[in-house]
């Protein structure tokens, strides 16, 4: 087993009237947004001497959640303070961007940057994320599909080539520098749709899946490995990533004390909830995908509403080490991931999150190594 | 706009060559297939015809074309260069699709003085013989193979035009098979110096990638463009999009890989 740090730069909190998506930047705070960077510097590299095996970071837009609209600066920075973990990028959104081939681009610098540690996750994105730069949902699959071919090209593809495609065109392209790693780095793609799943099996890269929960993920890992043996492989547990939030206490208590507000308060701001149930239901989801229309119609009801219920969905891993050594064999023995992508910032508290993410660290990580 | 599409003859030595002719301006000679002539309903001609003179040989042995002299494959290339020199009257620009690629480039290799441009569509004369030749499992696979799922038709291919798709392959691939796989063509390619288009069919079942290299590898002037999920006959599977690549490289050269829109 394998274990990722996702550190998307937060902000920290904003006290926003109301539950706004896109957050106004009017509260923007320099001073604060300066603290924020600096944190997750020291905190990448603790996460990196403690022998987290990722470091990860993702693309999110007008949020304070996450400062990184363009994930490749943020992993570029990451490369020089951290040493020895992987640099995980999950992802970069690529139908968002009209240009993949600078995609690319990045990601082989971000490669070489850090002498061959990147891990290239390339995604859908969430479905609010298609109000950003104002993309139909519709065309979401088709210029996933399109981006990633391109972007799998420009890495792989000796000789110049230009493209002619529904969405993207080049007349020239022929990158430097190309990745370290040969022929590409791990490849990484968002599966918890059916046409997700089949595409990752189809292209024989790894699933991640986030934003889920256990039962689902469970289905959407099966499904991936029924249509990997389709075609003719059968992934390893290191292929499958499962992302959620974490918070180890000295105790069980303890855990479940830091983290209650977040449940009996829900995370999500009732913007993005509108965001995502708009665009699933305009396009964004395939015909097969009933249940997932139906998860991101209505979010908010989705939530769990207590610590106990949420560790019962997989949807945070809370408690004591030994309790947490116990609900990530559980993960592993149910949707088989081999990669747990962890968000440490569950108790809104930054001296909670430190020493949660030591414990996890020093008496968690030797425990569950070997699941 | 509707450009007609007449249907012609020319006298070559006393071998009758029948071919299509649309629009006016810059000529461009299209090099059919294994298939021969595509199917009268096939709309880019039509389109290409909007601003070029567009002259469509059905070589010999195809469509109603009798075999007549020819016996090898460079016999038909010395053909083809009276065949242009006779409807010309100049310089062309060639556009070779699938197994008129080794014309194409025979042509160029051989009578550069009478070629502008060279545009290679799905190019085939490296590909496997036998990958070309092989029997369609049935029509509607076969279909799908050359055109994809969204071919640009005026009208849709009659069955008698299929029949005759399928003897011009049937008859023509093994009596013009080339030796060793057009192996001493691939030792002449790097002659080429005319201005060279190779477009590529990325969702192409027939050609496989690496048929492809040798003409980029070989001819400096070479530009390769992908097209994303593209079947193997290019101009009717990429209907538009392929007619906007070749006319803008026929108009424009070098100019080509510079956007001006």
């Amino acid at each position: 087993m394998k274990f990722s740090v996702f550190n998307g730069m937060p902000y920290g909190r904003v006290n926003v009237p109301g539950h706004r998506w896109p957050v106004p930047n009017q509260y923007f705070d320099p001073a604060q947004a300066k603290r924020a960077v600096a944190n997750c510097l020291t905190e990448v590299e603790l996460e990196d001497e403690l022998g987290f095996d990722w470091i990860a970071c993702a693309e999110h837009h007008y949020s304070p959640f996450n400062l990184a609209p363009n994930v490749a600066v943020l992993a570029s920075a990451l490369t020089q303070r951290v040493k020895r973990a992987k640099i995980a990028i999950l992802g970069a959104l690529i139908p968002l961007t009209g240009n993949p081939v600078r995609v690319a681009e990045e990601f082989a610098m971000i490669d070489n940057l850090s002498g061959g540690r990147l891990i290239a996750g390339l995604l859908r994105g969430a479905p609010y994320e298609y109000m950003v730069y104002n993309v139909n949902p519709k065309e979401s699959r088709s210029r996933f599909e399109e981006a990633w071919d391109l972007i799998y090209r420009a890495w792989t593809d000796t000789l110049p080539f230009g493209w002619e495609g529904r969405h993207f065109h080049y007349r020239h392209v022929s990158i430097w520098p190309r990745p370290i790693q040969q022929p590409t780095p791990p490849i990484y793609m968002s599966g918890s749709s059916k046409e997700s799943g089949e595409f990752a099996a189809r292209k024989r890269v790894g699933l991640g899946l986030a934003f889920t929960n256990l039962p689902l993920a469970a289905e959407a890992a099966r499904y991936y490995r029924a249509k990997c043996a389709e075609h003719g492989w059968q992934p390893t547990p290191e292929q499958i990533i499962y992302q959620l939030p974490v918070h180890v206490g000295e105790t069980d208590e303890a855990a479940h004390a830091a983290v209650r507000p977040m449940y009996e308060h829900s995370a999500l701001t009732g913007g993005i909830v509108d965001a995502n149930r708009l665009v699933a239901t305009a396009g964004f989801f395939g015909q097969g995908d009933a249940k997932l229309i139906a998860r991101f119609s209505d979010l908010e009801a989705d939530e769990p509403r207590s610590v106990a219920e949420a560790i019962d969905r997989g949807t945070v891993l809370c408690g004591g080490p030994r309790s947490v050594v116990a609900q990530v064999k559980r993960l592993r023995d149910e949707i088989g991931c081999g990669v747990l992508n962890l968000i440490f910032d569950r108790s809104g508290a930054p001296d909670k999150k430190l020493r949660s993410i030591e414990l996890f660290a020093k008496e968690v990580m030797p425990e569950a190594r070997g699941l | 706009m509707s450009v007609a599409i007449l249907d012609k003859i020319a006298e070559i030595d006393g071998h009758s060559i029948a071919y299509r002719e649309a629009g006016a301006g810059r000529t461009i000679v299209f090099l059919h297939g294994a298939g021969g002539a595509p199917p009268r309903g096939a709309a880019f001609m039509s389109l290409l015809g909007e601003r070029h003179h567009v002259v469509l040989p059905s070589r010999p042995g195809f469509d109603d074309t009798p075999v007549g002299p020819c016996r090898t494959l460079r016999d038909v290339v010395a053909t083809m260069a009276k065949f242009i020199d006779q409807v010309a009257g100049g310089k062309v620009h060639l556009v070779a699709q699938s197994a008129g690629a080794a014309i194409g480039c025979w042509l160029a290799v051989l009578h550069p003085e009478r070629i502008e441009s060279l545009v290679l569509s799905a190019p085939a004369a490296f590909a496997p013989h036998r990958a070309l030749a092989a029997a369609p499992p049935d029509t509607a696979t076969i279909a799908r193979r050359l055109y994809g799922d969204h071919p640009l038709w005026a009208a849709p291919p009659t069955e008698a035009e299929g029949r005759c798709i399928a003897d011009n392959a049937r008859i023509n691939l093994d009596r013009f098979a080339a030796p060793e796989g057009n192996g001493d063509l691939l030792v002449r390619l790097g002659e080429i110096t005319v201005p060279t288009l190779l477009l590529c069919a990325s969702a192409d079942p027939m050609i496989p990638e690496a048929a492809m290299r040798p003409y980029q590898e070989a001819i400096a002037s070479c530009i390769r463009i992908v097209m994303h999920s593209a079947a193997h006959e290019l101009p009717i599977a990429e209907g538009g999009a392929w007619v906007k690549l070749v006319s803008d490289f026929v108009d424009r050269g070098e100019y080509f890989l510079v956007n001006m829109d």
